[in-house]
């Protein structure tokens, strides 16, 4: 499950929000024990992690061309770092996978002659669908007892039914077996706490998962063969062909709809009186512009700023008068100009905007948060408890940060919320579909704000296109989308110990000039993703 | 998975009617005669059902006026006024043992209600000053303590349900854990959880025969595979996944354990589909799940159990009710927000209802010389005591039905309203009773600094 072992240091905790209003420096992860040397290869101690849903399901597509995604039903995967991991095994998920394996195995050996080449039969079927969707199945060459008691359940299939059944037995015990399900990485009985390079076909696996969320390709497994990948420069070619491949919108959509928490966007509801256009299809509409807004920065060698800052948008009928557009028919999505006085790349997207806003009104608290953690990569503490939080109604006659304010007037709340508020505030001209608005409740918006205890982006500004701006160009915002990626990928949140690997890729994301492809081609090259330290024995974080 | 419904005599044709006809369920197999399967068992069959409502309750209104017989319901309980000889309303149990360990208020009532014990440190971040980030329960939860004991011969060990109970797994999502780190999901689905209980009911036996035994072929396979990646394993991943393959050995020695199926054993009927996410089909989900668990029970799949209604920090609206704001961020409105206060009396009290249906439904199934509810305890139990002020202390406990002695005389004294001292009782406590009334001998649950042994006067 990729979970962190021991304690926590990378994450910046403006634990209790004290002393925020004097010196609290917002520092990078991994330095809090002072001067690490980066000549020798560190990496956290990292516990072995099944498939989530979503590899399961690009898995099962790649392997056997079965897309009707089985593990959407499967319990849900570990949410601890912001992004899925696949954490311990109930019997419900053991029962989920073997019920999973005989439907995925049912339907693909409907068409025997697709699954074996018609010139094999019988046992020579078997044999061949052993090695070449076991090679794809377990990431690697197949050991012969392997074979041998694949072979024998064949058999066994034969004796109690058919061909058929020797067929789909097979399959099921390919997707069955740990070698599928779980990225086993370093097979050393008796290692425990080492740092281990990974051999060549478990970093082909690394590879794929990450930017594919799914089991390599023949190409990629030849290359781990043929001992290629153990030349850091041949990974960094295998990511780039990958990225050239239609599958890395996969490892993308799957990054920020997990960043960007955009399956809640599923779920978003509004006060019919006061929102009327919202329905489940302006939600769809929007979370698919922004998507298709990701996929061209992704696809074009795009940056950071174009991500937060660009001045065009995806529309359809039902999205533009929400961007203030008219003469748009039709559903397709297209791209539009917008204006950009008003528009900041995905910061103020009606998708994030809706996703962070109420049911009947803008959201300014949950959209500093958004900025904060996601962001700048900050941990901000929930409110304590003992304290009785009442968030404002709405109040004819005053503006949404008007009723807000009361937060700076209470002390208690005041600690916390002054580094949340003033970065809402920014977002006022949105209401809680993301439109524009210059007035609310009959007053002119105040987007004024201030970044507060933000590193380089520190500093006041004036609405969302200048708080886009301040975001762009920070150090501290890229790191924290490196960090992201890095999270992601990792599956856990970065320690000490990978301070030297994320100085790496913040190094070669600013070589980039901050091209997010090039990031997560960097991060394939660290140290903390070609090696694995074994925990020790017994001290799992499971 | 596939229970085996060993013997069933309805042709498929005649089942697949009876479930079409009506809203709820026909018999559809009966084993035993027409007793009650459980009539025959010594000792008596014991089962436990854990409900879980979120966000605390309000006080005021969930706690009896009166005494310990003669009380009187305020607003939330007033719908158990029915059952009110079959409870045991517990007020100023608290959670002590979450003085202990990190966490943040939500994130220690989900872990510690059903364990009493520390969470370990994580990757989740919690909201108390400085507090460390947490990751799951150190140990078991109490029904799992007590599926070990009168679980082994059942389909389930135990079976977990839920109701918009999340869709991703962290401890504010999970209450129930077989071991430490090991968190128990909730089926959220109505429909998935159908078909992995009564499954095969739509399938003839021998199609369900020739099920079992590739299943079977698979599984031996698949343990054998284990037990080969496991011997090249570094210590700390052969533990993870031991852990998996004593999961699936156990799955295939029980893939064949048939439910003592009784006369009152029926296959719930669902309907169609609905989507089980949605807010308007909550109460229906709510409803649904209640059935396949009290269903699943009364044909001995399984003796414990839990329905977990949302999760800590649960976050939607009850429109059905026309409570439109989100049920969190009204427990965090003040004491003086009189419009969310009576929001928050009736979610608590539309809950209230839904746990008297089930002790309804268990009360309508005929086992022995009673029903189902003199031989389930159904027990309600909530992550915090009061919402807007977090407070991990009198947290709302009712137990409701009981179990009996190996004697059959019933084992808790119901009927009654007891008020402990919410300063010097621990829950802990509350679940050492919980254990002894299944048969465990044991004085101490969780962790044992906040033992007392049993909590006095509840037999």
């Amino acid at each position: 499950m990729r979970r962190l072992i021991g304690i926590t240091v990378g994450l910046v905790t403006l634990a209790g929000c004290e002393g925020i209003v004097t010196e609290a420096p917002v520092g990078r992860p991994g330095t809090s024990r002072g001067p690490v040397t980066c000549e020798e290869v560190q990496a956290t101690p990292q516990a072995i992690a099944r498939l989530t849903r979503v590899e399961y399901d690009y898995a099962i597509e790649d392997l056997v061309g079965d897309t009707t995604r089985p593990a959407s039903r499967f319990a849900a995967d570990d949410v601890t770092t912001g992004f899925e991991v696949g954490g311990a095994v109930s019997p419900l998920l053991a029962e989920q996978y073997l019920d999973a394996a005989t439907g995925i195995a049912e339907r693909a050996t409907a068409d025997l002659p697709a699954l074996c080449d018609a010139s094999l039969v019988g046992e020579d079927c078997a044999r061949h669908l052993i090695e070449e969707k076991g090679r794809l199945a377990y990431r690697r060459t197949l050991s012969a007892d392997e074979v041998d008691a694949l072979l024998a359940l064949y058999r066994r299939g034969v004796t109690l039914e058919d061909h058929r059944t020797g067929v789909q037995l097979v399959l099921e015990a390919l997707l069955t077996s740990p070698s599928f399900l779980y990225h086993v990485e370093v097979t050393s009985p008796d290692a425990a706490g080492e740092l281990v390079a990974l051999n060549d076909f478990e970093l082909a696996s690394r590879l794929s998962f990450f930017l594919w969320r799914s089991i390599p390709d023949d190409a990629l497994l030849d290359a781990a063969a043929a001992g290629e990948l153990s030349d850091v420069a041949n990974v960094e070619e295998q990511a780039r062909r990958m990225m050239d491949d239609p599958r890395a919108l996969r490892g993308i959509h799957d990054f920020y709809r997990q960043w960007l928490d955009l399956d809640r966007l599923d779920l978003a509801e509004r006060d019919a009186a006061l929102y009327p256009e919202f329905s489940r299809e302006l939600a769809d509409d929007m979370r698919a512009s922004l998507v298709m807004y990701v996929d061209e920065v992704m696809q074009n060698g795009g940056t950071l700023q174009a991500l937060l800052r660009g001045e065009h948008a995806y529309v359809n009928e039902r999205l533009a008068p929400l961007f203030g557009l008219e003469g748009i028919t039709g559903m397709e999505l297209r791209r539009v100009e917008v204006d950009g006085t008003r528009r900041s790349g995905i910061l103020t997207h009606p998708a994030l905007m809706t996703l962070y806003g109420k049911s009947n009104q803008s959201d300014p608290i949950h959209r500093g948060i958004f900025v904060r953690t996601r962001l700048l990569c900050q941990q901000l503490p929930p409110p304590p408890g003992d304290v009785e939080i009442v968030p404002p109604d709405l109040e004819p006659g005053l503006t949404t940060r008007e009723r807000f304010d009361q937060h700076r007037d209470d002390p208690t709340c005041a600690r916390c919320h002054q580094l949340i508020d003033p970065i809402g505030y920014g977002f006022e001209h949105y209401d809680a579909l993301g439109r524009y608005r210059e007035t609310e409740e009959g007053s002119p918006i105040d987007a004024t704000g201030e970044l507060i205890l933000a590193g380089d982006a520190t500093g006041p500004f004036d609405g969302a296109v200048e708080l886009g701006a301040q975001l762009a160009g920070s150090d501290t915002v890229r790191e924290c989308v490196a960090r992201q990626f890095f999270r992601f990928a990792a599956g856990r949140i970065e320690t000490d110990q990978d301070s030297c690997s994320l100085e790496a890729l913040n190094q070669r994301f600013a070589d980039s000039g901050y091209d997010l492809r090039e990031l997560m081609v960097a991060v394939t090259t660290t140290d903390a993703f070609i090696h694995r330290r074994l925990p020790t024995d017994g001290a799992v974080s499971p | 998975m596939l229970p085996i419904f060993r013997e069933k005599k309805l042709r498929r044709r005649t089942f697949l009617g009876a479930l079409g006809a009506g809203a709820l369920a026909a018999p559809f197999y009966r084993l035993l005669g027409s007793d009650g399967a459980s009539a025959q068992t010594d000792p008596p069959v014991r089962r436990l059902l854990v409900v879980f409502s979120p966000n605390g309750t309000w006080p005021d209104e969930w706690r009896p006026d009166g005494g310990e017989t003669d009380f009187t319901f305020r607003r939330i309980l007033a719908p158990l006024e029915p059952y009110r000889s079959n409870l045991l309303v517990l007020g100023g149990v608290s959670m002590l043992s979450t003085e202990s360990g990190p966490g943040d208020g939500h994130q220690k009532g989900m872990g510690h209600v059903l364990t009493g014990v520390p969470l370990l440190p994580g990757d989740t971040m919690g909201g108390c000053d400085s507090c460390p980030p947490v990751s799951w329960a150190s140990d078991l939860s109490v029904d799992q303590a007590i599926a070990n004991h009168v679980g082994a011969e059942t389909r389930f060990r135990s079976l977990e349900l839920g109701a918009k109970s999340a869709n991703h797994a962290n401890v504010w999502t999970r209450m129930c854990y077989r071991a430490a780190s090991e968190p128990l999901p909730p089926e959220a689905n109505p429909w998935n959880a159908f078909e992995r209980v009564f499954g095969d009911a739509s399938l003839d036996p021998e199609a369900a025969r020739r099920r079992q035994a590739l299943r079977e072929s698979v599984l031996d396979a698949n343990i054998a595979e284990f037990e080969r990646l496991n011997a090249r394993l570094a210590p700390a991943d052969r533990i993870q996944l031991d852990r998996h393959l004593t999961t699936i050995r156990d799955i295939e020695r029980r893939i064949s354990a048939p439910g003592a199926f009784g006369a009152e054993c029926t296959v719930p009927s669902l309907g169609g589909v609905l989507d089980h996410e949605a807010i308007a089909n909550y109460p229906e989900v709510v409803r649904l799940q209640t059935e396949i668990m009290v269903m699943a029970m009364a044909c001995g799949l399984t003796h414990v159990g839990s329905i977990q209604w949302t999760n800590s920090v649960g976050n939607i609206p009850f429109p059905f009710i026309d409570v439109n704001v989100n049920h969190h961020d009204l427990s965090h409105e003040g004491d003086s927000n009189a419009g969310a206060v009576e929001s928050i009396i009736e979610i608590n009290t539309w809950y209230a209802r839904q746990y008297a249906h089930i002790l309804q439904r268990l009360s309508e199934v005929p086992e022995g010389d009673g029903t189902m509810l003199d031989n389930t305890l159904v027990v309600w139990v909530n992550e915090l005591g009061k919402g807007n002020s977090h407070t991990l202390r009198n947290v709302p406990f009712v137990l409701g039905g009981n179990v009996k002695n190996d004697d059959g005389t019933p084992h808790f004294r119901t009927g009654r309203y007891l008020q402990f001292d919410g300063d010097n009782t621990s829950h802990n406590d509350l679940w050492v009773s919980l254990c002894q009334a299944f048969g465990i001998e044991t004085d101490v649950f969780g962790d044992a600094a906040y033992c007392d042994g049993p909590l006095p006067n509840l037999t």
